[in-house]
């Protein structure tokens, strides 16, 4: 008796776990792809992220905000990643060093230039950003995803509005 | 453009920007990979759980075999060994040449070690400078036995007899109430810290050696009614033959008092200033299997009385494995 309902504790769930996977992987990694401006990287952070969030499912399910919690792993897992590719890119960016110059400029697309004048952002104002207006997060969601206050929030969204008008004039 | 207006323009940039998200197949993905964690898991508990059973398995058997030993040598009615060369030397201070030394080194068949080794044998050189003569060993007891050595600065009163002679200590192992249990650990304690501290107080051992270790330790009924507590303490030294090289046995009354010593030292160092007795290689070259074939009754040496006064500047044993012939 206690075997079965064991059993269906555990089916319900891996169903519990599957839909919220569905809810939420999609914008997970598009505001993580909005934080890092690399898709591949931000989606292997929210397959990390969610992997952490199976593994620690019996805890976590009763977490105050489980959104927020698996935002604030996603990114953190994302500054992991670059930190590990800053390394490598300097270690190539070192051995490409006497390699001549490319004879053609690239054209960029006005996605991507968007995309590269986002980059300018420094990331706090760049992931308190995508979270408001990709992740649609209140300002006290993000400063507990950031692990900041409210008012560094503010002044991070404030910061970073001012810029992205910038690239909106820009795009007229 | 004021803030509302401006965050909904940045909300439809960021709209635009955002990838398309193939979600079948990011789920498909940490499906896979769940399940291969889940191998990944199950293996890693059959490693785990295999390495558990073998540690416990190694760790009884090592258990086993340090209790069999301790049970086996605690409790023995042979004491101390010294064996040292001949007391040649008178009043003064005299030093044998080397040459000389090795000319006299005797195979001699060391008793404690013969009873569990293989017939290890010890060669015999020795400088030691003698202050005075040695006392002559008592012709009414026989000589080729264990020497009972004594530390005559440390007040040992040793049992004239050892208790546990003829008996094994598993013999006298009993269930105890759990009160009794109770005091017995923390008396066990107590008694332990001597047995560890002992050795070392009286310069048994160099204090470069690293600290003992106290292994294990059974209990007797003492003279006078106390409680009697052998512990087996060992030193990390080189080793030099198995199991025994680094064995002392100490016995320690209910209150607190060391009363017995037994010592299996290849090679003691005596430390200066320190008096043991020393016994003649004469006496032990005329009659080396007398120990083993003799009483067992017979085989205990008087207490020696009084104060040898021996100034020992250096002595050793040097241990040569017979099968390096």
């Amino acid at each position: 008796m206690q075997g079965q309902q064991r059993r269906q504790h555990r089916r319900s769930d891996v169903l519990a776990y599957e839909a919220f996977v569905r809810q939420h992987c999609a914008r997970l990694i598009q505001s993580l792809t909005l934080v890092t401006l690399d898709e591949e990287l931000a989606a292997d952070a929210a397959q990390d992220a969610f992997l952490q969030l199976h593994l620690h499912w019996d805890k976590v399910r009763r977490h105050q905000n489980l959104t927020a919690w698996l935002y604030r792993v996603g990114i953190n897992r994302c500054k992991d990643y670059r930190r590990h590719l800053g390394r490598l890119s300097n270690l190539v960016g070192r051995l490409a060093a006497n390699l001549p110059p490319p004879s053609e400029s690239v054209e960029w697309e006005s996605r991507v230039d968007a995309l590269a004048m986002l980059g300018r952002l420094p990331l706090k104002q760049r992931t308190a950003a995508a979270l408001f207006y990709e992740a649609d997060f209140s300002v006290v969601e993000i400063a507990a995803v950031m692990n900041i206050s409210e008012g560094a929030v503010k002044s991070h969204l404030s910061r970073a509005r001012q810029s992205l008008r910038q690239i909106l004039e820009v795009e007229r | 453009m004021n803030t509302d207006r401006a965050d909904e323009a940045i909300r439809s940039l960021y709209r635009r920007l955002e990838p398309q998200v193939n979600t079948e197949g990011f789920c498909q993905a940490i499906g896979t990979k769940l399940a291969a964690r889940k191998a990944g898991t199950t293996r890693r508990r059959i490693m785990r759980v295999a390495m558990v059973t073998g540690l416990a398995v190694a760790f009884v058997a090592v258990a086993g075999v340090g209790v069999y030993e301790a049970l086996t040598h605690l409790g023995q009615s042979q004491e101390v060994l010294v064996i040292t060369d001949e007391p040649t030397t008178a009043l003064g201070t005299t030093t044998q040449p080397s040459a000389q030394v090795a000319g006299e080194c005797v195979n001699v068949l060391h008793p404690y070690h013969n009873v569990f080794l293989d017939a290890p044998t010890y060669l015999i050189p020795a400088s030691i400078s003698l202050t005075h003569p040695l006392p002559e060993f008592p012709k009414s007891i026989p000589a080729q036995r264990i020497t009972s050595e004594l530390l005559p600065d440390t007040d040992l009163r040793l049992v004239p007899k050892p208790a546990a002679i003829g008996l094994l200590p598993v013999v006298r192992l009993r269930r105890r109430s759990l009160a009794q249990q109770w005091a017995s650990q923390f008396a066990g304690g107590r008694c332990r810290g001597v047995a560890r501290a002992f050795p070392s107080e009286h310069g048994l051992w160099d204090e470069a050696y690293s600290a003992p270790q106290v292994s294990v330790g059974s209990s007797e009924d003492g003279p006078g009614g106390t409680s009697v507590t052998s512990w087996a303490v060992r030193f990390e030294r080189e080793p030099v033959a198995a199991g025994l090289e680094r064995y002392v046995s100490v016995r320690v009354a209910g209150n607190d008092e060391v009363i017995q010593l037994t010592l299996a030292l290849p090679r003691l160092k005596p430390v200066e200033g320190k008096l043991v007795r020393l016994r003649p290689i004469a006496e032990v070259v005329a009659d080396t299997m007398a120990w083993q074939t003799g009483d067992s009754g017979a085989l205990q040496n008087e207490i020696q009385e009084g104060e040898v006064p021996v100034n020992i500047r250096s002595a050793f044993l040097a241990y040569q494995d017979p099968r390096l012939g």
